[in-house]
């Protein structure tokens, strides 16, 4: 064999295997740029960050919004003061006015801030003034009500585009169509890939994250409570009534935040002579309300409760306190603190005056989603709250989307998300 | 009452009382027949409903045969066991129910568990026995039973027409359980087929509820599936408007019919009674003196005619008689007054007769001596005397005879009779006792009444000669003006008060028994009324009563 022959036949053989590995590896690299097409299963149009309750809406928010605590970087210069500092190019006023807004919103999520005092600006950083040590404020602030405009992407008629002055750095994309489409629809244009993700339709994969839906008693309902407890089994619930991923609520803390921890069967209580009767309000838009609500009203009549069942706008549900003979069926967020879950659900049972207690008893502890826990554990059962289920968001995308990450509140992260070259 | 009233009313009554008697009657049969009218149609619907749901209940059966036929459930029994349920399952009813017109459908495994349901989705996973026990009715049986659906109001339990049919794959089982609500949607089904108020009740408690009906109400009630009862509010209202129709109609023709028998009943009366109150005039004239009255004949006939005749003929025999009669009595009157006449002027020629018999005897006896002439005179005064008596008994017959036509004017009695009486002044123990009462306007002639009062007067002084007493004179104005002279003389004996206005008859010795006589005939020429009574005091009292008239 000729030398030229062997150094040919190496060449051919080196550059076969590059080709070779350049094929098989073609698919994970990052092509830059490009268009996603995505269906998103989701009756909402506009969503604004105190409405953000659903997890396909808090995916179309922060699509367009930052999570506070992924803009800012917090420190503590003292026990009692909170330093949030933004990046050169956000004005801090963005922060002041997520922290009003929340503040001032009759909704669960303004028992957020109830370890802040006042907040002031300072150049580039907002710093707040804490009542005592404020445990875990800095996630408590990954709250989608805390969200400021300031999205990978925005709004340009139809399409979403790459937000190229975005404080963490571009998005890999360069746009996002959305659609909007019921279940079928949205499947259907998936098997035609006429879309890459499909955002909001049941998937089996997925698990439930931090959206729960709970009902909140009146004043006198505390019979309500086993009543409820012994006739409905909540594992149903999110199976048959709750789009997927669905899970059961036992208590106030969802699985993302706490072990499950199997309860006691609860003791069926007599039924009552005569029946009473009770209105039961919920979301007229949130279809998963109403299944839960008729499943109720079957469950609770032949105990002697009889619902009668009210569809609601979502703006008057909204911080809304249960009156007598009333119970209300709530949906909302917890962010990714037990300590802030806690705070929440305090609110929404209308128990605001021992959030400086829970506060203090948390500050002292040594583990502090331990100590959380224990207390969500102890208040579960004395708050008039019932939490039914918790939610996650189905997400389904074809194999050249890659990169698809989770934030902190479970969501699917489109602005990580590239496409793999062709 | 008149007669022509009578009669007429008498045939308003008649008619009255035929209009009461027919009109119930005849209302009372209409109704009958209309409401008899009702109820076929009645009947008739209910043979309606009752074939409409039936029809329902072939429905129900057709649509579930398919639907267990059908590739959709097929794959339902399939994928059944799989945990978790695939989605397809679990709402498979309700994609199911619609489109085949069920209101009703529940996929349940063989355990009784709902794996899907399509009127209440809230169902799922549960059981729902009610329903389950339908799969132990016979096979293609429709059956009445209770079903849950969750309303706004609460969880309701329903009447519903269903049946059952097994879909089995392989060793699985699964049930599917459907049908139709007795709802208000077939309740408005059945009121627009029946034109009634329709209401489903169940348990005693109406589920639905369709139409209106206005009262009057007739009820009927259609048992269903032995679940629920259909119970039909009909409307007589129309029977009712008929009814009504009706009657009005009756009692306008009764009202015309009345009114032209009143109309027909008095002309029919008049016609009757006009002849019999022709003869009443008649006898009425006649009674009040006119004689020999007619009543004409034209307009009646049969025995009214003949008794017109007859009265005519009678009235006519009764005038003659009366002539007859007033010519007798005239020349009886004539006579008496002839006989009286007579006797008066036969008296006075005795004392002539024998005057000059005496003058005669005495100048044939002697010389005419102072004796005879003496005699002569006394004779000669003696038949003077009687000469002058005779003269005064003609002048006042001829008076009476030829007594004038009074000329009448309205005078105050009181004015006339004040002038009169003052003439006279109290003498020979006789005094004048006046009571004018003033406003007795009269219609007289002046100097006659003057004639008759002093008349009066004068009889009452002659009667008075030889006594003391008073003349009272007095006038009284009321309805009728009364003027009084009384005295207080002897009196006039019973036996010739009746007579003492006749001619001729008096109680004095140089009387002519005219006076009164004349003051009699004056008054009634006046259209008065003069009579005689005891006075007070015994004496006579003569009272003149006159018409007063007003001062127009």
């Amino acid at each position: 064999m000729r030398p030229s022959r062997v150094v040919q036949g190496l060449l051919s053989g080196i550059l076969a295997l590059v080709l070779t590995a350049g094929l098989a590896f073609a698919g994970d690299r990052a092509r830059p740029g490009g268009s996603l097409q995505v269906a998103l299963v989701s009756p909402s149009a506009a969503v604004e960050p105190l409405t953000a309750d659903a997890p396909v809406d808090a995916l179309r928010l922060l699509l367009t919004h930052q999570l506070l605590c992924r803009l800012v970087e917090p420190s503590r210069p003292s026990a009692n003061v909170l330093r949030l500092t933004t990046p050169p190019s956000v004005d801090p006023k963005l922060v002041t006015d997520a922290l009003q807004r929340v503040s001032t919103t009759a909704t669960p999520a303004r028992a957020l801030l109830s370890s802040v005092a006042s907040w002031s600006v300072n150049g580039r950083t907002v710093e707040l003034q804490l009542k005592g040590t404020a445990p875990d404020l800095e996630r408590i602030l990954c709250h989608p009500a805390f969200a400021v405009p300031l999205g990978a992407f925005r709004a340009k008629g139809p399409r979403l585009e790459a937000f190229d002055e975005q404080p963490s750095g571009r998005p890999h994309l360069d746009s996002l169509t959305l659609q909007a489409a019921d279940e079928r629809t949205a499947e259907r244009l998936f098997a035609q890939r006429r879309v890459q993700v499909v955002i909001g339709a049941a998937t089996a994969d997925d698990v439930p994250q931090l959206f729960v839906t709970a009902i909140v008693l009146g004043p006198g309902l505390a019979t309500l409570k086993p009543a409820i407890e012994s006739t409905t089994d909540r594992a149903d619930l999110a199976r048959f009534f709750v789009s997927a991923p669905a899970g059961p609520l036992p208590g106030l803390l969802p699985p993302t935040l706490a072990p499950v921890v199997p309860q006691a069967a609860m003791a069926r209580p007599a039924p009552l002579t005569p029946p009473r009767e009770l209105a039961l309000l919920f979301d007229d838009e949130a279809l998963h309300e109403r299944n839960i609500a008729q499943r109720l009203q079957v469950k609770l009549q032949p105990l002697g409760y009889r619902l009668a069942l009210k569809a609601t706008p979502r703006a008057q549900l909204r911080g809304r306190v249960a009156a007598e003979n009333e119970v209300i069926l709530q949906s909302f967020a917890l962010p990714p603190s037990p300590t802030g879950a806690l705070l929440m659900w305090l609110e929404l049972g209308g128990q605001r005056a021992r959030i400086p207690a829970v506060l203090q008893a948390l500050s002292i502890a040594p583990e502090l989603d331990t100590k959380a826990r224990e207390l969500a554990t102890q208040l579960s059962a004395e708050l008039p709250v019932i939490p039914l289920v918790t939610r996650g968001l189905g997400v389904t995308a074809t194999k050249d989307v890659q990169h698809l990450t989770r934030d902190a509140l479970g969501l699917p992260r489109l602005d990580d998300v590239f496409l793999a070259a062709e | 009452m008149r007669l022509r009233w009578t009669l007429a009313l008498a045939f308003v009554a008649l008619s009255v009382l035929q209009i009461a008697v027919v009109v119930p009657l005849a209302l009372r049969n209409l109704s009958s027949l209309l409401a008899g009218q009702q109820e076929a149609r009645v009947d008739q619907l209910m043979v309606t409903v009752d074939a409409e749901a039936q029809r329902l209940q072939g429905d129900v059966r057709r649509a579930m045969d398919e639907l267990a036929a059908s590739q959709a459930l097929e794959d339902v029994a399939r994928d059944a066991a799989r945990v978790p349920a695939p989605a397809h399952v679990t709402t498979a009813a309700t994609s199911l129910m619609t489109p085949r017109g069920l209101d009703v459908l529940a996929l349940v495994d063989d355990t009784g568990r709902t794996l899907s349901s399509g009127h209440l989705p809230a169902r799922l996973g549960e059981p729902d026995d009610p329903l389950f026990a339908v799969t132990k009715k016979g096979a293609r049986t429709v059956v009445g039973t209770r079903v849950e659906l969750s309303t706004a109001d609460g969880l309701v339990s329903a009447p519903a027409l269903v049946t059952a049919r097994a879909i089995d794959y392989g060793e699985r089982r699964v049930w599917a359980i459907g049908g139709v609500l007795l709802s208000e949607a077939r309740a408005k089904d059945l009121s627009r087929l029946t034109g009634a108020r329709v209401d489903i009740v169940s348990d005693g408690a109406t589920f639905a509820s369709a139409g209106t009906a206005a009262p009057p109400l007739l009820t009927r009630t259609l048992p269903v599936g032995g679940v629920a009862t259909v119970r039909l509010t009909f409307s007589q209202a129309d029977l009712v408007a008929t009814r009504s129709e009706v009657l009005r109609a009756f009692l306008g023709f009764a009202g015309v019919g009345l009114l032209l028998s009143i109309v027909l009943g008095f002309m029919v009366s008049r016609r009757i009674t006009r002849p019999v109150e022709a003869l009443t005039d008649a006898a009425q004239k006649i009674a009040s003196g006119t004689p020999g009255v007619k009543v004409e004949s034209q307009g009646a006939s049969g025995e009214l005619k003949g008794l017109i005749e007859s009265f005519n003929h009678m009235t006519g025999d009764l005038k003659d008689a009366t002539d007859k009669l007033v010519a007798s009595e005239r020349i009886a009157a004539w006579q008496e007054v002839a006989r009286r006449l007579a006797h008066e002027i036969k008296n006075p020629l005795t004392p002539i007769r024998m005057s000059l018999e005496t003058l005669l005897a005495a100048s044939s006896r002697g010389p005419l001596d102072d004796r005879f002439k003496g005699l002569f005179t006394e004779s000669a005064r003696a038949v003077l005397e009687e000469v002058d008596r005779l003269k005064r008994i003609v002048d006042e017959f001829s008076q009476f005879a030829r007594l004038p036509r009074p000329e009448l004017a309205v005078h105050d009695l009181a004015d006339v009779v004040q002038p009169v009486m003052a003439l006279y002044t109290a003498h020979d123990g006789i005094g004048f006792s006046l009571a004018l009462e003033k406003g007795g306007l009269v219609s007289i002639d002046r100097d006659q009444l003057t004639q008759v009062l002093v008349n009066l007067v004068k009889n009452a002084e002659e009667a008075m000669v030889g006594r003391a007493g008073a003349i009272h004179v007095r006038i009284k104005a009321g309805e009728r003006v009364v003027l009084e002279v009384e005295d207080e003389g002897p009196g006039i004996p019973a036996e010739l008060k009746a007579r003492l206005f006749e001619p001729y008859v008096t109680t004095k010795p140089q009387g002519t028994g005219l006076g009164l006589a004349i003051a009699l005939r004056i008054i009634q020429e006046h259209g008065g009324q003069l009579d005689v009574t005891d006075g007070q005091a015994g004496g006579a009292l003569f009272r003149i009563s006159l018409p007063r008239v007003s001062a127009r």
